[in-house]
């Protein structure tokens, strides 16, 4: 049976604008985290999920039905994001050892009505973090996590574990 | 204190909105509405004419129309308990009842034909049987999160709500042009019904447009077995959303992985004591 977002990207490629519109309701959590930590920036990953999902609407045409549709968005969105990364390391001669961003935290707007969110930014690790912005925010299942990150599934579950009570203890302070 | 309905709470405003640009990028237009007058066929002079003499009632016509539609939103629920699900994991659609609602800009409800008979309508034979005896004094004009919880009311005392440890599933979608209203809408609907259902201590999880957004509020936080339940339930219910069975949400192929966390919660019991760690550790 052909899912909600199966049935969007379908829509969208018989030239159905709204398609579009369901596609991005249905994946823009999912795509957003998965590139925030990509590139540890929120606005660099705001212009990118942008990029992304221009990039859906110009290469729907390649889309196969029997493809998995989220798997083919973030594919979309990874190779934005390591793009823009490497055009900028190029620009700014900065080295970076690996595709995926390692710092400490992300660049969050200070703006943000986000208490909870920054306050992890701030005493998570980059890896719980990640995992926290995955399963919470991005509704990512533990096992997809465990896929994303290449770790086995029990070090994702004990390290979001970690990370609440982490949470828990300071927010108790 | 709930770290993730905190963090899920706070997922709305983390994730910013590019829609709009994307849609502006792409060359996007609205469907135009079909137009009250075809001024084209009209003379120049006709048209002048047409618009002084009909122009003090035209006006305000358009006025109203534009701003009822921008405003106005189509809410559905749909209603499921865990243990409808069958041991093969599957539920008929036409057993899952399913409601509609449309609210103006003020989330009233507004009634859903020029007799005034009802503002909810049932979409399916089990709405009907849940909806039976509700009269307009309970539907017409009222506020959407007050019929929403009229709706789920009617829907325990039917059976359909069930106050045990297996838990609910509420769905809510909403559909309409305004992105703002909408949000607004939702936000009331979901802080009305999760209150009722911390007040009634029921497992309820509320999904908003496919969003998870769990909640297990009538339980002791500090108790360290219901957190784990909490964790295995909060994933169970991620499983569900994932399903390719077009209950929840879209993406994934996992409708057999959610199967069996079913199933496991069945053999031990259902309670929020019964389970160690996270099922996935066992995948």
């Amino acid at each position: 049976m052909s899912t909600k977002l199966e049935s969007a990207l379908q829509r969208l490629k018989e030239h159905d604008l709204d398609g579009l519109r369901e596609i991005y309701e249905l994946t823009s959590r999912g795509v957003f985290t998965f590139v925030l930590p990509i590139v540890g920036d929120y606005q660099l990953a705001e212009d990118i999920m942008q990029e992304t999902y221009i990039k859906v609407h110009e290469r729907i045409d390649s889309y196969s039905p029997d493809t998995n549709g989220r798997n083919w968005i973030l594919t979309i969105a990874k190779n934005t994001a390591l793009d823009e990364l490497r055009k900028r390391k190029h620009e700014e001669s900065v080295d970076f050892d690996d595709e995926r961003q390692t710092l400490g935290s992300y660049s969050l707007p200070e703006d943000l009505d986000t208490p909870t969110i920054q306050l992890a930014n701030k005493i998570l690790s980059p890896e719980e973090m990640e995992i926290v912005l995955l399963f919470a925010i991005g509704d990512y299942k533990h096992r997809e996590i465990a896929q994303i990150l290449d770790m086995p599934i029990g070090t994702v579950t004990w390290k979001y574990k970690n990370a609440l009570d982490k949470l828990k203890k300071a927010i108790k302070k | 204190m709930n770290i993730k309905r905190k963090l899920r709470k706070e997922a709305s405003s983390f994730v910013p909105n590019v829609l709009d640009k994307v849609l502006d990028r792409v060359g996007y237009m609205p469907t135009p509405k079909q137009p009250f007058w075809n001024f084209k066929k009209l003379s120049l002079a006709g048209a002048a004419g047409a618009l002084i003499v009909v122009g003090a009632v035209a006006i305000p016509y358009y006025s109203n129309v534009a701003v009822v539609a921008n405003a106005e939103t189509l809410v559905e629920i749909s209603i499921m308990p865990a243990s409808t699900y069958n041991a093969t994991g599957s539920i008929a659609a036409e057993d899952i009842p399913v409601f509609a609602y449309r609210t103006d800009k003020d989330f009233k409800t507004k009634v859903l034909d020029e007799n005034g008979t009802n503002a909810v309508y049932a979409k399916n034979q089990n709405a009907k049987i849940i909806l039976a005896g509700i009269g307009t004094e309970n539907t017409v004009d009222k506020p959407a999160e007050e019929v929403t919880l009229t709706i789920i009311d009617k829907a325990a005392l039917s059976g359909f709500i069930e106050i045990s440890e297996v838990g609910n599933f509420v769905t809510v979608t909403t559909s309409g042009d305004n992105l703002a209203n909408r949000t607004k809408l939702e936000e009331r609907i979901y802080d009305t019904v999760m209150e009722y259902f911390k007040a009634r201590a029921i497992y309820g999880v509320l999904k908003i447009n496919g969003n998870n957004q769990v909640d297990f509020s009538g339980y002791d936080e500090t108790d360290d077995d219901v957190d784990e339940y909490e964790d295995d339930y909060s994933s169970h219910c991620h499983e569900h959303k994932d399903d390719d069975d077009d209950r929840g949400q879209s993406w994934g192929d996992d409708y057999d992985e959610w199967v069996d966390e079913h199933d496991d919660h069945g053999h031990n019991g259902g309670g929020h004591g019964g389970r160690g760690r996270d099922n996935e550790d066992n995948d």
